[in-house]
């Protein structure tokens, strides 16, 4: 349940932590568990025939049931049950034949039947297991894989929104999102940092955005991350654990989290206590304050939804008849997954481990490489990736242009691969041409052509550029070091070659050349 | 019809036990399954009093908002709770799993993704006690 909106900011400042904590201390482990929900990409509500939309007009998007008017029933929508089976068989989970729905009883004004209509006792999936690759921005080579258990997948209803009016000191209710949608994944307590947390939800959207049952806009809240986070000591028991609520983006997790290790030390450092409570992530301080709405354990009060017979699924055949869904049939429409991918360019493409998972952790560049690589199979996967990974992210960065914004097409990209594999390009010019590419969406060959930095490879010419550098007095130094035995300078002498081409020769050619000259 | 089906099979299964003869519609005296006598609990009655504490009533009335503050109300709620301990003395095997609905064997309905509600903002709002400008809602403080 998305609490976000409930607190009173203003009052609770004050109980902020300073940002300045003490180092970090190496005896110390970390434990992370997450929840994570995800709003289902549907048409409609989970048990209502109104509209699952972020944008409508505040409080249109609401039937009788969503306002708990007395009377009425709800209706399990069909496509909901799909994607959570989706989602579970995706995320390798054991499927219940038999799930059933549990109210979970809360007192808030954004939820006006007073509960949530959820899956406690017997959830649509259960014993799940996802694996997936750590890739941290900062030191990429150091790149592995993590496994994380799911310990259950359960479909349940998202609650209104509450909006609080400082001045007038009133709470405004809206309720277009009571009724949405959600699947809640909770996961076991495998992780052992905000990184590998932060890894575990890129993954999750990954796969999200392949079987397509959430949109992931984590900015309208269609995925929301609670973190669980404790520390203690090499072989000692679990610490007692905070709860981080509503993280909104996948580096907020890693931040959150680790600022909650940190804080976590640093009070059990200075002989303190950490207690059992919910908190929240403030993005623009980058501390984690703590909420007031826990101070006791919750009773939610649980029982048996009266209104919603067991769901039940088909789980040998594969046929969907009106009211059971056929595992089966789900099981065989499941696209190609993230890891998947990633064993193909591993292991069909020859890339190497940290290179696949960069790939394909961004759905534009791996599209763009599986585009290129499709008009010209020929085209070396080394080269490819090479360029788009070194030159084509790069470049964008430096333009300010969001990957999915730029309107450069793949077979333009697919020009400069050639052009570097017909050796009519250096790569050290990649970036240049691929920053004209930006600015006047001329074909790379033209550019090449116009500004003159096609690859100097005719041999005559070549010579007349190693005469000019072995000609000049630092030249004449660098040879007298050479013959005397320091056969590096080799390189110096080629890159001073290369300096006076302007970056345009073909420096195989120049190496080999300068090793027969100076025989 | 076919509900009913299942309701009269689901009383024969009950009665069968106590009668140990196929349930008739017809051989019923009376027209009401609801005891005519006083019938003597087949509970272990329970004499233990039941005392709710201070925090506890502070807490119940947060999660209920219903306002236990006089004294008759505090006993209400411990008669309430005494009595319904007595489901706590009945013997249970553990490896039955529980009945939630005589229904379990049904499927349950399932509805096609459509929009085929919504928009009626002015019927939902109807009953709002308070509004802002019939937009929102306003919370009761």
């Amino acid at each position: 349940m998305n609490r976000i909106y409930k607190i009173n900011i203003i009052t609770i400042l004050n109980r902020q932590f300073s940002t300045k904590l003490a180092p970090k201390s190496n005896t110390w482990k970390s434990v992370i568990g997450l929840e994570i929900h995800a709003q289902i990409a549907s048409e409609s509500k989970l048990f209502s025939g109104s509209r699952n939309s972020f944008s409508a007009e505040i409080n249109s998007s609401v039937s009788l049931l969503d306002a708990a008017i007395p009377g009425c029933l709800p209706v399990l929508n069909r496509r909901c049950v799909e994607a959570g089976i989706k989602t579970a068989l995706a995320l390798n989970c054991e499927i219940n034949e038999v799930s059933m729905f549990d109210r979970k009883h809360y007192f808030y004004s954004d939820l006006p039947a007073g509960y949530q209509i959820t899956q406690q006792r017997k959830p649509l999936a259960r014993k799940g297991f996802l694996t997936f690759p750590v890739l941290t921005p900062v030191k990429q080579s150091k790149a592995y894989y993590k496994t994380v258990r799911l310990h259950q997948l359960q479909l349940e209803q998202d609650s209104g929104k509450s909006l609080h009016d400082e001045e007038l000191k009133i709470s405004l209710i809206d309720l277009n999102r009571a009724g949405i949608p959600l699947m809640e994944l909770v996961f076991e307590p495998d992780l052992s940092d905000g990184e590998e947390a932060a890894a575990l939800v890129k993954e999750l959207i990954l796969i999200f955005e392949r079987i397509q049952t959430c949109n992931c806009r984590m900015e309208e809240g269609q995925l929301r991350v609670d973190a669980n986070v404790s520390i203690n000591k090499e072989g000692e028991e679990l610490g007692v654990r905070t709860e981080i609520k509503n993280i909104g983006s996948i580096r907020g997790v890693a931040q959150a989290i680790e600022y909650e290790i940190q804080r976590q030390i640093s009070v059990k450092d200075q002989g303190g206590v950490i207690i059992n409570e919910t908190r929240q992530w403030n993005a623009v301080s980058k501390t984690t304050i703590a909420m007031r709405d826990k101070e006791v354990v919750q009773d939610y009060r649980y029982m048996p939804e009266p209104n919603l017979l067991p769901l039940h699924l088909n789980m040998t055949e594969d046929v969907n008849l009106d009211d059971l869904v056929s595992v089966k049939a789900i099981e065989k429409s499941l696209p190609i997954l993230p890891q998947e991918l990633r064993d193909e360019l591993v292991n069909d493409h020859k890339l190497t481990q940290v290179t696949a998972m960069i790939l394909v952790n961004d759905t534009v560049i791996y599209n763009l490489y599986k585009d290129i690589i499709k008009e010209n199979p020929k085209r070396s996967a080394k080269t490819v990736s090479n360029v788009l990974i070194n030159d084509y992210i790069a470049t964008c960065n430096k333009n300010k242009i969001y990957l999915e914004d730029s309107k450069i097409s793949s077979s333009h990209l697919g020009e400069i691969i050639d052009m570097l594999e017909n050796q009519e390009l250096n790569h050290n010019l990649v970036k240049l041409v691929l920053q004209k590419l930006f600015e006047t969406s001329q074909s790379p060959k033209v550019i090449v052509e116009e500004n003159q930095w096609k690859q100097i490879s005719d041999d005559a010419e070549i010579i007349k550029y190693c005469n000019q550098v072995l000609e000049s007095e630092n030249g004449k130094k660098m040879v007298q070091q050479y013959k005397s035995g320091k056969t590096k300078v080799l390189f110096a002498i080629a890159g001073e070659i290369n300096k006076i081409s302007n970056n345009r020769i073909n420096m195989a050619k120049v190496t080999d050349m300068l090793k027969n000259i100076l025989k | 019809m076919f509900r009913r089906n299942i309701l009269n099979l689901f009383i024969q299964r009950s009665y069968c036990n106590i009668h140990n003869k196929i349930f008739n519609w017809k051989e019923l005296k009376y027209k009401t399954k609801v005891p005519q006598n006083v019938v003597k609990s087949i509970f272990e009655e329970k004499t233990e009093k039941i005392k709710v504490t201070e925090e506890e009533i502070i807490l119940l009335e947060k999660l209920s908002l219903v306002d236990l503050e006089r004294k008759e109300a505090v006993k209400v709620l411990e008669d309430s709770i005494e009595f319904a301990s007595k489901i706590h003395n009945i013997k249970t095997d553990q490896n039955i799993e529980p009945l939630y609905t005589v229904l379990e064997n049904y499927q349950l309905k399932l509805r096609e993704d459509k929009v085929t509600d919504g928009n009626i903002k002015q019927d939902v709002m109807k009953n709002a006690v308070k509004t802002e400008e019939e937009t929102y809602f306003v919370s009761p403080k």
